[in-house]
């Protein structure tokens, strides 16, 4: 059985907490107390903080010279795109906007705009005439104008009706 | 909000590595590149014991300093400066972690360099172990302390690095680790018998000449 065995993990607890300074006043006055009257307790303070010092055996990385450099380097480039990526998005985003205000527009002239009625046909006088001489009909399928069928129909080259 | 601002003033007066923030924050030229260089290697060493890989270190710590320059506009402070930037940090190699964990590489155990059999380093490598039989020298002592660092948990790793090198107390662990100050005083209970029993033999033997005079030199405190 070892000497720690004696030890309690709220005994270690509070040793570990006068050990980092962790304690107040009246309380670290207490705890030396006990370590005065407790051989076990003693022993245990002094491995203890002998463990802590090997910890300054620790290797201590130092950055590299260029590290800062590098660092303001990564974060210019960083700002960098994301002032690309924000100007990306604004024009995306406008042009988004334009796109769908014309969309709206063009929907609502559709929307508002009441239907066209196919222009009545109303035949000229010429054309009545031309109708009623359905025996010249065939004329008008040979030359293929009604131009040219008025034409002949002011020079009255068409037959009086019999 | 009066009791923020009284806040953020408290803070700023007192800690001046709030006040660099703030000349960050307000865009100042040269600020941030200070602010860089004042916690590079403070930065460097928590990731590098967090990770354990120089290179993933660097690089999650140049990703800490991204997220701040980021968040430079909504930097209000409520504690000192080191307080939130570990907090970043610590989130950081959270997500770092749990990426790894969904995308498991297959490791050596620590023991186990593969065919070619251990390293030099290695044979040093404490198995809760008797006391070595020979004297140690300043790296191989660096080695078998690194090694037992690493076989802590991350929670408990963490707490050791904030509070012996960053001299944190367990209120600003807690806040970095989003924990309660009871749990930090456990937590660096536990580790630290962990690295007890670890560490035991190192402990015990007398030290070497050599390796308290290098210690010595390291620390600054001269031959």
């Amino acid at each position: 059985m070892s000497h720690n065995d004696a030890l309690s993990p709220e005994d270690r607890e509070a040793l570990v907490q006068y050990l980092d300074g962790e304690m107040d006043e009246e309380q670290s006055r207490v705890f030396q107390a006990r370590l005065a009257s407790n051989p076990t307790l003693r022993r245990e303070a002094d491995t203890l903080k002998r463990t802590w010092e090997l910890l300054d055996y620790l290797p201590r990385p130092v950055a590299s010279e260029t590290f800062t450099s590098r660092t303001i380097e990564k974060i210019e480039t960083c700002r960098m795109t994301t002032l690309r990526r924000r100007r990306t998005w604004r024009w995306v985003g406008g042009a988004a906007w334009a796109a769908a205000l014309t969309a709206a527009a063009l929907l609502g002239f559709l929307t508002i705009q009441p239907p066209v009625p196919p222009e009545a046909f109303e035949p000229t006088p010429d054309d009545i005439r031309i109708y009623e001489h359905r025996e010249y009909w065939h004329y008008y399928e040979k030359v293929d104008s009604l131009e040219f069928l008025k034409a002949l129909e002011r020079e009255r080259l068409f037959p009086e009706e019999t | 909000m009066a009791s923020t601002g009284q806040t953020s003033g408290f803070y700023a007066l007192r800690d001046p590595d709030v006040r660099l923030m703030l000349r960050v924050r307000a865009d100042e030229p040269g600020a941030f590149e200070e602010l860089v260089a004042r916690f590079q290697n403070r930065l460097l060493a928590v990731m590098r014991h967090l990770c354990g890989d120089p290179e993933e270190a660097e690089d999650l710590a140049q990703e800490v300093f991204l997220r701040v320059y980021r968040s430079r506009k909504d930097y209000h402070p409520q504690a000192k400066f080191s307080t939130w930037l570990f907090t970043i940090a610590n989130n950081l190699a959270s997500n770092s972690r749990r990426r790894k964990l969904r995308k498991p590489v297959t490791q050596l155990p620590l023991n186990d360099s593969g065919p070619l059999g251990p390293r030099p380093q290695e044979n040093l490598l404490l198995d809760r172990a008797p006391a070595p039989d020979h004297r140690v020298n300043h790296d191989e002592l660096a080695m078998v302390v690194q090694e037992a660092l690493a076989q802590l948990n991350e929670r408990q790793r963490l707490a050791v690095i904030l509070n012996k090198f960053e001299d944190m107390s367990y209120q600003e662990i807690a806040e970095i680790m989003n924990i309660s100050t009871k749990a930090v005083k456990s937590l660096l209970s536990r580790a630290r018998s962990e690295l007890r029993e670890l560490l035991r033999g190192y402990v015990e033997m007398d030290r070497c000449p050599e390796t308290e005079a290098s210690l010595r030199v390291e620390k600054g405190e001269g031959p």
